[in-house]
């Protein structure tokens, strides 16, 4: 950690120069070990607006980044039990039910099929499970794009040259530049003391 | 770093069962022997229909160790056709159960001396008997013998070459031996679905020839395969216990067994109810039948099958409901004191999931009547699991004792190691 009047006079220059912060920082790494390692220094100085492009999933990441666990799967069980409980009512309303005092059309039609009760457990479950899974894999589909952001169709960072190669064999670690912790130059030369093979900005 | 899986390896004191070996063969032997007394004993001196009662306790129990055994195979061969990572670390484990199918082998000896009072109904057939007579040259005894050899035969073969051919990589590390097993696991796959579904249909099907089901050998299939990766979560925990793998498996590959575990949880109902829908449905007398002779029905007259209409409810409770929204989590399955509790119940529940396939065809031959439930039944049924257990539990400990419990040479090995859940 060098003085804090470093800090001060990069504040006193971004307070100056407002439009000289760039999007993003980009880091670009060579191997997996360095990624995870760098991931940690970034998430141990409280980087919170950052993200890691790798060509591959890679193991660790999640926990190197310091990432909360998904709410994802509550999402998935809510819809999972609405599906089921709409399964049965529907099935219940229009199959066995006669409320008294209804106009006929919202009546249910109580027929016999195949010679089975009206309300028969059985009959009930494929309708039942099918519902519970379409919501839930609905869900689960749509929830994860929802809570990931996406679709994201551009990113600033595809006009560097040397992110590119994020879908072949490099691996790179972006700041944004709107971090509250983001501070420029001393954020680049701590990227650059973290084995990166490159560090580079990037405007909007 | 723990990202070095060469350190995680290094880091692991024993990855061989050492001393424990020879005491788990000894308490396997000493179990099989103290059954075989008392099974023995309760068939000569049970009294009424005393040898009825333990053959088909007997059966039960092959059919429940077995059912694990050919689970551990296709567990290995899906591990090689999937060209799965995660499994490596634990695949031994499986390779080891599997190989036991041999020894089992031996053990359909007492069925084929047995035959004759477990399968009397198409072994003397009643004159005029339609279905059975059409079905009379395939139920037929010496060929259901040398089928039931040939089932173990082949399929035991089949697991016994993959662990040779595994244990030989961990001095080798030969790649080319994986690619090998790759191959030999795409027909060996076939092999066993065909394999498997003619077993469960030999051994427990026709116990009631009159009854219809293509969808039984799934259904034994579906159950097997979920109690194997139980056994195999539990033999985990047990051995990181005694100081073994204690490095290379964790959290993750809980998380990942408990997760198979899960799935065939709702893959067993999926084909429990799928059977009994379209019985239940269709509505015909000779497939509700076996049904009714389970408690599926309200008619009076059916006084006999009332306790097994509670076993029907509690296998549907017990075998979906509570294990399903129990082990929903992923917390329940990365905790292992949490994931070996839902283990021990899947592998009780699929136990009783044998009784209630086997138990309710067992009948007069004289008169038909059904026979009820008594004490020879329940201690018959602790004693065969003491001959079968302690047979497979011998085997396993003979077969492990000199061999790695991971494959250490394995090219997917390191994938394994740094495996994590996202």
């Amino acid at each position: 950690m060098t003085a804090t009047t470093t800090q001060t006079e990069t504040a006193a220059d971004r307070a100056t120069q407002p439009d000289a912060q760039p999007y993003a920082v980009l880091a670009e790494f060579e191997d997996v070990d360095s990624l995870l390692h760098a991931a940690m220094a970034v998430r141990d100085r409280g980087f919170t607006r950052w993200d890691c492009h790798t060509p591959f999933p890679v193991h660790h990441l999640n926990g190197a980044m310091g990432m909360r666990p998904t709410r994802l799967p509550w999402l998935v069980l809510g819809a999972g039990i609405t599906g089921a409980l709409a399964g049965i009512g529907f099935q219940l309303y229009t199959m066995a039910t006669t409320i008294g005092g209804l106009p006929s059309p919202l009546q249910g039609y109580e027929m016999i099929i195949s010679g089975k009760p009206y309300m028969s457990g059985p009959a009930y479950v494929p309708i039942t499970f099918e519902l519970t899974i379409l919501l839930a894999a609905l869900t689960a589909f749509g929830g994860m794009l929802l809570l990931n952001r996406l679709p994201w169709l551009y990113n600033p960072v595809f006009k560097s040259q040397r992110f590119k190669r994020a879908t072949d064999d490099r691996f790179f670690v972006v700041i944004r530049g709107d971090d509250p912790v983001y501070e420029g130059d001393k954020t680049i030369e701590m990227l650059k003391g973290l084995d990166a093979v490159s560090v580079e900005t990037v405007e909007d | 770093m723990a990202f070095h899986e060469s350190a995680i390896l290094d880091s692991e004191p024993r990855r061989t069962l050492g001393a424990i070996g020879p005491r788990l063969f000894k308490l396997g032997a000493a179990a099989a022997l103290v059954g075989l007394a008392v099974a023995g004993a309760l068939a000569l001196f049970g009294g009424d229909h005393a040898l009825e009662r333990v053959l088909y306790a007997y059966v039960t129990n092959f059919a429940f160790v077995a059912s694990i055994a050919f689970g551990a195979l296709l567990f290995v061969m899906v591990h090689f056709v999937t060209k799965t990572g995660t499994i490596t670390t634990y695949r031994r484990i499986g390779e080891l159960f599997a190989a036991t199918l041999p020894v089992l082998g031996v053990l359909v000896l007492p069925i084929l001396f047995g035959m004759e009072h477990i399968y009397h109904t198409w072994v003397h057939p009643k004159a005029g008997d339609a279905l059975v007579a059409a079905k009379q040259s395939f139920l037929d005894p010496v060929f259901f013998g040398a089928r039931m050899v040939g089932y173990f035969l082949v399929l035991g073969l089949l697991a016994l070459s993959f662990l040779r051919c595994s244990t030989k990589q961990d001095e080798t590390a030969d790649p080319a031996i994986t690619l090998k097993l790759q191959g030999r696991a795409t027909w060996g796959i076939l092999l066993f679905a065909v394999g498997i579904t003619f077993f469960a249909i030999d051994l427990l099907k026709s116990l009631d020839p009159h009854w219809f089901s293509t969808i039984f050998g799934v259904y034994y299939f579906a159950g097997g395969f979920m109690a194997f990766h139980a056994l195999l979560a539990l033999t985990l925990i047990r051995l990181q216990k005694r100081g073994l793998l204690t490095g290379s498996i964790n959290k993750e590959h809980y998380h990942d067994i408990g997760k198979m575990m899960f799935a065939f949880v709702v893959f067993w109902t999926y084909i429990a109810f799928s059977q009994y829908m379209l019985i239940w449905y269709g509505n015909i007398p000779e497939e509700t039948v076996w049904y009714i002779r389970r408690g599926a029905t309200t008619d009076p007259d059916h006084e006999l099958v009332r306790g097994w209409m509670w076993v029907s409810i509690v296998l549907l409770v017990g075998h979906f409901f509570i294990p399903f929204l129990g082990m929903i989590s992923r917390y329940i399955k990365r905790d292992t004191s949490k994931l070996a509790f839902w283990a021990v119940w899947l592998l009780a529940i699929h136990y009783l999931d044998m009784i209630w396939l086997v138990r309710p065809e067992l009948k007069d031959h004289a008169t038909h009547a059904t026979i009820g439930v008594n004490w020879v039944d329940v201690v018959s049924l602790a004693a065969c699991l003491l001959v079968v257990g302690g047979v497979a539990l011998a085997a396993f400990a003979k077969l492990a004792e000199k061999r790695n419990l991971i494959a250490i040479n394995d090219p997917r090995l390191p994938e394994g190691l740094a495996f994590e859940n996202i």
